[in-house]
């Protein structure tokens, strides 16, 4: 009841949700500063493109450490379900 | 920038509209159908935003009449007149610095890390079975709805359309529903629990005070 989980979001950064979210943001501020002059740029843009689905998929296999993600949660029926402590 | 003609651009359209929404979608995941609702409601945004960004400026051409008398010497076709607060308030330089758009980028920024970080303690807390109480969800209670609307709004100051403009205030009122919906099965779930951290914590406005306490 008392333990304080590790969501600390300072600790976002150093997990692999968070160099999924920086490697986002990276890409996020290339289409927002070159904005139409992004076809100078030849290929990148499509590369970077590329890159989403494999960010999207390195953080969905580790990044939340998945085991039952595919699972649908109902928490109603099992409320005790995990042994971790929570906050709450 | 450039001056130069700037639409018609329709693989920049898919670019950029499948970036922002596969970076949303990989940190909400949505599974019941409020999410999808939800991230469906985003999507639709950001796709009629790099529409008329890139491909074809429908607000440029409504306006086109009204725009041509009052500031006659525009180039109606230029990517820059449609950074259209820059515009209408006749500043001066260019709109890539401006403080619509420096603000505009942080509410951006800060709405995609928002969503990043809740995601993270949602995760866990439905992992675990447990209610979301902090990151985040120590400052409100929809962290998630929150950094949506915060991304949305940056685009309005960078970018204001007509179609966006309409879409923006039907989401925020789309959002406050699906909230109230979620906290009504919380509630039901968690019970008490939940009662205690609503009562303790706002809805969608952080008590900045708080949060500043917190953070030092």
């Amino acid at each position: 009841m008392a333990t304080q989980q590790n969501s600390n979001p300072n600790g976002l950064f150093r997990s692999r949700s968070g160099f999924v979210l920086i490697a986002f943001l990276v890409i996020i501020a290339f289409f927002l500063a070159t904005e139409h002059t992004a076809h100078l740029f030849g290929i990148l843009p499509w590369l970077l493109l590329f890159a989403c689905p494999f960010l999207h998929f390195l953080h969905g296999r580790h990044g939340g450490h998945s085991k039952d993600r595919k699972e649908p949660v109902n928490h109603a029926e099992n409320p005790n379900h995990n042994p971790q402590g929570g906050k709450k | 920038m450039s001056d130069t003609p700037a639409y018609g651009l329709w693989w920049l359209v898919i670019i950029n509209s499948l970036v922002f929404i596969i970076f949303a979608f990989s940190f909400t995941r949505p599974r019941t159908r409020r999410d999808w609702r939800s991230f469906g409601a985003f999507a639709a945004f950001i796709v009629a935003l790099f529409t008329e960004m890139y491909g074809f400026p429908l607000t440029l051409y409504l306006l086109s009449g009204w725009l041509g008398s009052r500031y006659p010497q525009l180039n109606l076709l230029s990517h820059n007149t449609e950074h259209l607060w820059h515009t209408l308030f006749r500043m001066k330089g260019d709109p890539h610095f401006d403080v619509f758009h420096i603000l505009s980028n942080l509410s951006i920024f800060g709405g995609f890390f928002l969503l990043a970080s809740a995601w993270q303690v949602l995760y866990k807390a439905q992992r675990d079975h447990k209610l979301a109480v902090t990151g985040p969800y120590a400052y409100v209670r929809h962290p998630q709805y929150d950094g949506f609307i915060l991304i949305m709004l940056g685009f309005l100051l960078q970018w204001p359309t007509l179609l966006t403009l309409l879409m923006f205030p039907v989401l925020v009122y789309r959002y406050v529903r699906l909230a109230h919906q979620e906290e009504r099965e919380m509630l039901a779930e968690f019970g008490e629990v939940y009662a205690h951290y609503a009562e303790t914590t706002p809805a969608f406005f952080p008590h900045l005070d708080r949060a500043i306490a917190h953070s030092k």
